[in-house]
């Protein structure tokens, strides 16, 4: 096929040496010379590649091994079912820090309220619910309840005082509503 | 016959045009061609795979990282737990998870006697008020109302000590009368917001 025993011999610096003709033996000579380095090229490249792939298939591999492994040891029973307790108790730790810190003492209020009667009046009934008052008193004095009126007022901690009043023989009765403002 | 003299530009023409010059641009290209083929059809789908191998090796990464914090976070709890799980069981007692506020009606009775009252009547219902600010994750509301019998004199510190008690309980309404019974004796009535827990499993 390749024809080399029949080089022609001859002096002309133009020719080469050896000049193939057929188109076989040019694209061996190609690859032989210029070609090979390119195609080593791509080959080295191509190699490279694989074998990057390769080390790094086995890398994920690996961690794929060791990830089903932990999720195996966190699967076990005791495990999920501690993992379930802590979490529980962890939310009710949170729970009863936001319980305590919003805990509203309501013992003071009505404490405050109630020592801040005028002995002059005398309390019959008292309700508290969140926040809204009603009172009921007896007093002889009249200007007792007043001030008592005037006092809830201008108190700037309470809202919507309304004051009812009823006179039943020496013996005044007053009914007292109002709304302790929160802050 | 005179055989032709060929002058320096033809020459050059020559060697510019000669065919060997052609053929060999011909396999250069076609050796061009089959690197290109060689990368778009080998190097390329290889370096798409490389691409997806190594994010899902970077996900594997954090997803392990994630698991040994996590499986260090459960050891380091078992630890802490042996430490403090006894205390930890009096939980149970405070915000109960069935329903059994033992510990509360324990407590209530002491209380009362020691301010001089007497339990009346005590109820436990569901909480319908909407007076709760916050949303706590595993507590729910609920009600307390609790009659009792004694001196108004006393109610104050009875308020006190029982808003004191170990589950943080709210009053949230109160009232009474100055009708006295033949003791001499007032009634009142309190109500309560306590805690519970909505899950009978919860602690186990």
């Amino acid at each position: 096929m390749f024809k080399f025993g029949k080089q022609p011999q001859s002096i002309d610096f133009l020719q080469p040496s050896y000049s193939p003709t057929d188109i076989w033996s040019t694209a061996y000579i190609w690859l032989t010379n210029v070609g090979k380095y390119l195609l080593i090229g791509v080959e080295v490249l191509v190699l490279g590649v694989f074998f990057s792939r390769f080390i790094l298939d086995r890398q994920d591999n690996d961690l794929k091994e060791e990830v089903n492994a932990k999720v195996t040891l966190l699967s076990n029973e005791s495990w999920q079912k501690n993992a379930a307790v802590y979490e529980n108790y962890q939310y009710l730790l949170s729970d009863i820090k936001l319980v305590k810190d919003r805990q509203v003492i309501n013992s003071v209020k009505v404490s405050e309220l109630i020592s801040g009667i005028p002995s002059s009046l005398h309390l019959t009934s008292f309700g508290y619910s969140v926040n809204r008052i009603s009172l009921r008193l007896t007093s002889n004095s009249l200007n007792s309840i007043k001030d008592y009126e005037a006092s809830l007022k201008n108190n700037p901690n309470y809202s919507n005082v309304a004051f009812s009043i009823d006179k039943n023989k020496d013996e005044i009765n007053v009914s007292v509503t109002f709304v302790i403002l929160t802050e | 016959m005179e055989k032709k003299r060929l002058n320096t530009e033809e020459y050059i023409k020559l060697i510019k045009e000669s065919p060997e010059k052609k053929r060999g641009y011909i396999f250069a290209g076609a050796t061009v061609v089959v690197s290109i083929l060689l990368i778009v059809f080998a190097v390329r789908p290889t370096i798409v795979t490389i691409t997806q191998i190594n994010s899902s090796i970077k996900e594997k990464t954090r997803l392990s990282t994630a698991l040994d914090a996590k499986i260090s976070t459960l050891s380091a709890l078992d630890k802490q737990f042996e430490d403090v799980g006894t205390d930890l069981q009096d939980l149970k007692l405070i915000y109960p998870a069935n329903g059994n506020f033992s510990l509360l009606l324990a407590n209530i009775n002491p209380i009362l006697s020691r301010n001089g009252f007497y339990l009346t009547g005590i109820n436990f219902d569901k909480y319908s008020d909407k007076n709760v600010s916050f949303t706590p994750k595993v507590l729910v509301p609920w009600s307390v109302k609790i009659a009792a019998k004694g001196k108004v004199s006393n109610i104050i510190n009875l308020l006190k000590e029982l808003e004191a008690l170990p589950m943080f309980p709210v009053m949230e309404s109160f009232s009474y009368t100055d009708q006295k019974d033949e003791y001499d004796l007032t009634n009142f009535s309190i109500n309560l917001r306590i805690y519970k827990i909505d899950n009978a499993n919860f602690y186990e």
